[in-house]
């Protein structure tokens, strides 16, 4: 038995459906409704200590998945057992062991202190004072949080609050940390400290991380293995290679020229799969596994004077949708 | 244990952030009051009435009766069905999930802390402005052991009802018109206004079913000594009931509702 074994769950939310007729009558008295499958039969099992990456496009089901992990919702079938609980039947002894940092959402209270939050989660974990301080103390000074610990959390700031929310949700040194989405919209000096710091947690302390994200660097930096859904649905589950190997091989690249190229064509030879003129230079697409952008560079400084150029790796939704596709 | 008087204690002082709104509410309730004890005043004058009844309820008992009553509504307030409500539909409520502890202590125990901030700081300035002009009914210390159990009894009473109406939330889109009933339903029927002694029989009648009279109106005769003190514990036997009934609803309401529980974002 893993210590994480999710057994074909499945969520669904009733959406009302409006009437075909817009007369106000029938709305009222005709209610319909559609089911929607938030997560449709998705199952996989995590050992303790590793960290993976639960990705897939918006409305997908990842937070739906994570809430049911976390024993917020209360999967409509099928079984999650973590540990030895049943999250949303054994909350109170479950949850003793899990931290979670919604991105879009504090844990703490609004209108107190930093500090103040932090210090009543000594009380509801019951964290023995030594291992609080010893905490504490580490976690104030790697994510900084000794410049605004004494100030109420409505009046921080996106970054701030976010570090805040990962200190607290680690201060009882929980099993098991779920980031549901923790760097959305925060500048990339920010974001590169709260990944430092989650990667150094898990390899101190053994705790599994389970994070879902947007964002591809999140994913190459902490995880090894990636689960990815969509439409509810369990699309791949290994390795993180295999998925921007395989899926993620498009890439396209902006130049801007100083002079004036009229004849391309003979990039296509190279394995470039489009060519787009524009304004002031070209769009190529290609294959990276066929060429790759500094090729392409090195082709075209030949004869060329080249100003700016831009690579665009594919993103993550991209990569899925071409996985998507692909079944 | 100690989380849940932390939670108390920080209920208490958060409301000390709101310094003018305790202020602005002491001066509602005091003008509450006086609109009560004018209505009363001018009933028992124009009437040419000195006593009601077979408890001979006269006008100084009418006017301890209208602070006492204002005494615990501030108590027992009904907010804890707007916090339960707002918590389900920002979802907020999502934090309480993760955490070890009891939703329904934390409720009572920050539910109590901001009561007892309003007591202290609305409530007690009004005594000490209506006590000087009407005097102050003093009953036997017995009567004042049986009063409290019954008063926070009854404070218990009203704290459940209103958390089970907030946990409607879990199903229902807006609950305010809910809120708006329990709070007339509960100025009808559990004598806040008008004691149960000038009830018409069948409103009377359909008052004992119910658990309203138990917050307001049996700790108040209890206090004014209109009752005596071995009916008083059968009022308290009858609150325990009470209590211990809406304690396993709140139960079964709270294990449905979780299942339904939908929380937006992600």
């Amino acid at each position: 038995m893993s210590f994480i074994e999710v057994d074909n769950i499945a969520k669904y939310f009733k959406v009302r459906q409006k009437a075909d007729h817009n007369s106000i009558l029938s709305n009222l008295l005709h209610r319909e409704y559609v089911t929607k499958k938030a997560v449709d039969d998705i199952s996989f099992s995590i050992e303790k200590g590793e960290t993976v990456g639960y990705i897939g496009p918006n409305g997908a089901g990842k937070s739906t998945t994570i809430k049911m992990l976390s024993g917020i919702l209360v999967p409509d079938s099928g079984s999650i057992v973590i540990n030895g609980f049943v999250p949303s039947k054994d909350r109170k002894e479950y949850t003793k062991n899990i931290g979670v940092v919604f991105g879009q959402r504090t844990q703490l209270w609004w209108d107190i202190p930093v500090s103040e939050s932090l210090d009543l989660m000594k009380y509801i974990y019951k964290i023995p004072k030594h291992i609080y301080q010893e905490n504490l103390d580490m976690f104030y000074d790697i994510l900084g949080i000794a410049e605004f610990g004494h100030i109420p959390v409505r009046q921080l700031s996106l970054g701030q609050r976010m570090r805040a929310d990962l200190c607290a949700s680690l201060l009882h040194n929980p099993d098991i940390l779920f980031l549901d989405e923790p760097t959305i919209g925060l500048d990339a000096v920010v974001k590169k400290s709260i990944r430092d710091f989650v990667k150094e947690i898990n390899e101190k302390r053994n705790t599994t991380i389970i994070l879902t994200t947007h964002d591809m660097a999140d994913i190459e930096k902490l995880c090894s293995r990636v689960i990815v859904i969509d439409h509810g649905k369990k699309l791949y589950d290994g390795n993180l290679e295999y998925v921007k190997n395989t899926f993620g091989t498009a890439e396209s690249i902006e130049v801007v020229l100083r002079n004036n190229l009229n004849c391309y064509d003979w990039l296509y030879e190279h394995g470039v799969n489009q060519i787009t003129k524009t304004e002031n230079g070209l769009t190529i697409k290609y294959d990276k596994r066929i060429i790759n952008s500094s090729a392409i560079i090195s082709f075209l400084m030949k004869d060329n004077d080249i100003k700016d150029f831009i690579v665009h790796e594919t993103d993550i939704e991209e990569s899925i949708r071409q996985m998507y596709l692909a079944n | 244990m100690k989380i849940y008087l932390k939670f108390f204690k920080n209920a208490f002082h958060s409301r000390w952030a709101y310094k003018f709104d305790a202020v602005f509410r002491c001066i509602g309730s005091l003008i509450e009051v006086f609109v009560q004890i004018s209505v009363w005043t001018a009933l028992y004058y124009f009437t040419n009435t000195e006593a009601i009844g077979s408890e001979a309820i006269g006008l100084q008992d009418m006017i301890s009766y209208a602070i006492i009553s204002t005494g615990i509504s501030i108590l027992a307030g009904n907010s804890v069905i707007y916090t339960v409500d707002n918590k389900i539909k920002t979802g907020e409520i999502a934090t309480d999930f993760i955490r070890p502890i009891h939703f329904q202590s934390y409720m009572l125990a920050t539910t109590l802390g901001s009561n007892l901030y309003d007591f202290i700081f609305r409530f007690l300035p009004l005594l000490v402005i209506f006590i000087p002009i009407y005097g102050l009914y003093i009953p036997k210390p017995e009567t004042w052991i049986i009063f409290i159990i019954t008063l926070v009894n009854g404070v218990l009473i009203n704290f459940l009802m209103a958390y089970i109406l907030g946990l409607v939330g879990f199903w229902y889109l807006s609950i305010w018109h809910l809120g708006r009933f329990l709070s007339d339903f509960t100025r009808l029927l559990s004598g806040s206004f008008v004691p149960i002694w000038f009830f018409p029989n069948i409103l009377a009648t359909i008052s004992l079913f119910l658990p309203f009279r138990l917050i307001y109106f049996v700790p108040i005769s209890i206090y004014l000594e209109k009752v005596t003190l071995s009916q008083g514990f059968v009022y308290i036997l009858q609150q325990f009931g009470w209590i211990v009934s809406l304690y396993l609803l709140s139960r079964w309401v709270w294990n449905r509702g979780v299942d339904k529980l939908v929380v937006q974002g992600g």
